[in-house]
């Protein structure tokens, strides 16, 4: 083939779209090419009418589903009130129903056809209105499933954008707080706000964050975790550097310390960023109990960190290698229960700790939330007749428990995954080399703790680099009129946050 | 590039954990816990009896099958490490010592001197030295002690490690001593160690017997008492059971204690103080180049029990009449207690250390001929018992009442 054949044939080619990019003044004709396009789905509705007055004959184009019916009945209904002597043109008589754009060619109108838009061919015009009607059912704002409170509020965020957008709004009826939109994702188109409070938020943070999120090229965004593993700092860690939440309280009080949210359309969870490691320990209930019981559950939580990442390895270490460790009569007690099981601690440590995994996976999946109580159950009957069979020893059976409820006292989900996961590779350490292999692999951990970062801040924060007045809502929290400034390490700008005076009688 | 730097790190990883096998790794079931250990003199040898605890017996659990709760061994050889690791001949276990309570030496092999024997507990590290050092008393048998099925605590070893923690603490008249205590006084100059005695009340055979914990009144016990006193090592002597809470008294190392006393006016009747709170000062004076030790005790008691007829506690006179009588008694038991230690030239009380302390510079001129200087010194008491109150009624009650 020539070069000029092919120049024609991609001439022609060109041509005949333009053709068919362009509006047709006969109405019917746009429906028809649009059903062409896509494909003749099924939920592509069209409704005729026409404008008594001027006898013009309309086609009013829809996905079904996603626009408000009532509304479509009201642009019908009206339209034969419709004259154009009185000088109302039909943008302003569609206006009135919705926001309304006014199209010229059938590649834009697709787009807004498929969003929710409801689209208006009128015979003898070569443009198209579209009219905003988005109407999407969506579930009610119900308590969360994953961050639930005894005091507090019981909203969380539901899967519509403006919704969750709304719901901090409410809480924050600010100027400076900022919606600044993003869409991502070439197929799913999905929307995305960036949430922040200027003046507060540090800007080269966000800078970075906006870098990011535009770097991103994917044909698809379905929920927030894909957003989460495209932004974050670091992928070799099992260590969350990104937080996600599901209640607008806690987003909002996070926005409020300087941090940025992303709000991701069709999920209810919402990301915060820059995230530290002791935020995963912390819970909106936090502040809505008293100081001096949320410095002792922040305590014990972390408390429960460590049995959750150690207790099974520090068993076999000190059961096979630091035996002297023990007191007499205890030991006489753990002797007593090893008589006659066949396997080495270690092995009989690990084979509990997949069966609760497996039982705790399985729970899991179970369609009700009682799946977990069922999980906990199994584990407890499964390692009640493993010690009755010998096969067991009853004190690896309770470790093993006392793991696994240690494990769920995390408040972030996200948060016990690595611990779930280097407690394995501890209990190796310390059935090769003892409490020496669980120090060095301790200090490992720590090591690598101290060199994350999220968005540029070191993830161990407060902590190390120490920060003393942040201390005030680190492990412990004091009570709310000794907090006068925000955190230090993620605001740098307006720093003070209340004036209130240690609360008194008057005299 | 990433996946080779992460292939590497696993391969090395994975060959830390297989290669390195487990080190020194033993599971609790393949180790014999060892919780007494006795030596005795045999022919030119030493002979260890060690004894393991049964922990399928011991423990709370019903699991066990009622055999004995302990399993004791004796093995012969030159040293006591190679005997040690003998066990294993006679116990399908290795012998794990880090639980040692006590170790009875008996009073033959400790008169011949227990340098020799204590070489090995202070130098392995399996060892943890807090666990009581004892000697079996008189012709005793060390090994005879840990033999004795003890009602209570049936592991005869378990039974004198709770009854000398407990006696230190609610009557005095037991001393602790553990390994670390034992070594500190054996080297110190200025200070010889004492030991607590232990032997077999009763008959030996039948305490042999497990039916001896099934009687509520044993044929046979244990019985920790008397002090057993060393010079340069080597038992010399014993001090009696009011002696031996004289030293704890002189040495401060009384908690509570209970002494009975005669009674003011009446010598034939008694009344008992406990001693709640109790302090021991010491001072050395030198006195024509020769030192004299000054004791003040501080204690103070409340009355617990009374059988005097005559005696008016209501009144406050009397009080300090109770005072002086128990001052004065308290006094001879002292006396009679640095009494015996000179006369075995046994520095029990560490007399050679006070006078370190306070005056180096003598005691350079006393240290090498200290076992003939120690029974010259003189000894001055002051002592000053108060008594706080009379317990929950004032006088006993009378016939006539």
């Amino acid at each position: 083939m020539s070069v000029r054949l092919r120049r024609r044939f991609k001439q022609n080619k060109q041509s005949a779209t333009n053709v068919h990019d362009h509006i047709s003044p006969h109405a019917v004709n746009n429906f028809h090419q649009i059903m062409k396009r896509t494909g003749e789905s099924d939920d592509i509705l069209h409704r005729s009418f026409s404008f008594p007055t001027t006898n013009t004959k309309a086609t009013l184009i829809y996905v079904d589903g996603t626009v408000d019916s009532q509304a479509i009945e009201k642009i019908l209904s009206r339209a034969k009130f419709y004259s154009s002597e009185k000088d109302e043109s039909y943008l302003t008589y569609f206006n009135e129903v919705g926001t309304t754009k006014l199209h010229t060619s059938i590649p834009s109108i697709i787009p807004e056809l498929l969003s929710g838009h409801v689209i208006i061919f009128i015979d003898g015009q070569t443009d198209a209105y579209s009219v905003s009607l988005i109407k999407i059912r969506e579930r009610s704002i119900t308590e969360p499933l994953t961050e639930t409170v005894i005091r507090g509020p019981r909203e969380g965020f539901i899967e519509s954008l403006r919704v969750n957008t709304s719901l901090v709004r409410r809480r924050l009826p600010d100027e400076k707080l900022r919606f600044e939109p993003r869409t991502i994702g070439s197929r799913t188109k999905t929307k995305i706000n960036i949430a922040y409070i200027e003046g507060i938020a540090d800007k080269s943070l966000l800078t970075e964050l906006r870098q990011r999120l535009d770097r991103i090229e994917t044909d698809s965004i379905l929920e927030d975790a894909s957003i989460e593993e495209l932004i974050q700092d670091a992928t070799y860690t099992p260590f969350p550097t990104v937080y996600s939440s599901e209640r607008p309280d806690t987003v909002t009080s996070h926005l409020l310390e300087g941090k940025t949210a992303i709000f991701v359309d069709g999920t209810p969870f919402v990301l915060i960023v820059p995230a530290l490691f002791v935020q995963f320990f912390h819970n909106a209930e936090d502040h809505t109990q008293r100081s001096d019981i949320a410095s002792l559950v922040r305590l014990l939580r972390f408390g429960a960190a460590f049995i959750a990442l150690l207790a099974p390895s520090l068993y076999i270490a000190i059961t096979t290698f630091h035996q002297e460790l023990i007191p007499t009569r205890l030991l006489g007690n753990l002797a007593a229960q090893s008589e006659g099981t066949p396997f080495p601690t270690f092995i009989e440590a690990v084979l509990m700790e997949i069966t609760f995994e497996i039982l705790r996976e399985a729970g899991i999946r179970m369609p009700q939330p009682v799946g977990q109580a069922v999980s906990i159950v199994g584990a407890i009957v499964i390692g009640q007749a493993a010690v009755q069979a010998g096969i067991f020893s009853a004190a690896v059976v309770i470790v093993v428990s006392l793991t696994a409820i240690a494990s769920f006292v995390f408040p972030s989900y996200s948060m016990a995954s690595p611990f779930r996961i280097l407690r394995f590779g501890f209990m190796g350490l310390a059935a090769s080399f003892g409490l020496l292999g669980i120090s060095v692999g301790f200090t490992a951990m720590l090591l690598h703790l101290s060199s994350l970062k999220s968005f540029g801040i070191p993830y161990m924060s407060d902590l190390s680099p120490f920060v003393l007045s942040d201390q005030k809502d680190a492990l412990i929290r004091l009570p709310k009129w000794m907090m006068k400034e925000r955190p230090k390490t993620t605001d740098h700008q307006d720093v003070e946050r209340q004036h209130t005076k240690k609360p008194s009688p008057d005299r | 590039m990433i996946m080779k730097w992460l292939s590497s790190t696993l391969l090395v990883m994975i060959s830390l954990l297989l290669l390195s096998g487990c080190w020194d790794r033993w599971e609790l079931n393949e180790l014999s816990i060892i919780t007494g250990m006795a030596i005795d003199k045999s022919d030119d040898h030493y002979e260890l009896t060690m004894q393991s605890i049964n922990p399928a017996e011991i423990a709370s659990q019903e699991i066990g099958n009622g055999y004995a709760q302990a399993f004791n061994t004796t093995e012969v050889a030159p040293t006591i490490h190679e005997s040690l690791r003998k066990h294993v001949n006679k116990s399908p276990r290795r012998a794990f010592i880090s639980h040692l309570q006590v170790l009875v030496i008996s009073e033959e092999v400790a008169r011949e001197g227990i340098t020799s024997i204590l070489d090995f507990f202070y130098r392995d590290h399996e060892v943890r030295s807090d666990f009581f050092v004892l000697i079996a008393k008189d012709d005793q048998r060390a090994k005879e002690i840990l033999s004795i099925v003890t009602p209570l605590e049936n592991v005869p070893s378990q039974n004198i490690f709770d009854s000398l923690q407990y006696g230190a603490r609610s009557y005095g008249g037991t001393r602790i001593v553990t390994l670390d205590d034992l070594y500190q006084d054996a080297t110190a100059p200025g200070i010889e160690p004492a030991l607590m005695g232990v032997q077999v009340i009763g008959n030996l055979k039948e305490g042999q017997e497990r039916s001896n914990a099934e009687r509520n009144e044993p044929a046979t016990t244990l019985l920790i008492q008397e002090l057993a006193m060393f010079r340069d090592n080597y038992l010399v002597g014993w001090l009696s059971q009011d002696q031996s809470k004289g030293l704890n008294y002189i040495t401060g190392d009384i908690r509570d204690s209970v002494g009975s006393f005669n009674c003011p006016n009446n010598s034939d009747e008694e009344f008992a103080l406990e001693s709640f709170k109790e302090k021991t000062d010491y001072d050395v004076r030198i006195v024509n180049n020769k030192p004299i030790i000054d004791l003040t005790f501080n204690i103070s008691s409340h009355i617990s029990e009374v059988n005097c007829s005559t005696l008016d506690l209501s009144k406050e006179e009397n009080f300090y009449l109770v005072e002086k009588e128990s001052e004065e008694q308290f006094l001879t038991i002292l006396q009679d207690t640095v009494q015996e230690a000179k006369a075995h030239q046994s520095d029990v009380l560490g007399f050679g250390q006070m006078i370190h302390r306070k005056h180096p510079k003598i005691w350079e001129e006393l240290k090498s001929n200290w076992n003939e200087e120690f029974p010259n010194v003189e000894v001055t008491y002051d002592v000053n018992i108060k008594i706080t109150d009379t317990g929950n009624i004032i006088n006993s009650f009378t016939e006539d009442d």
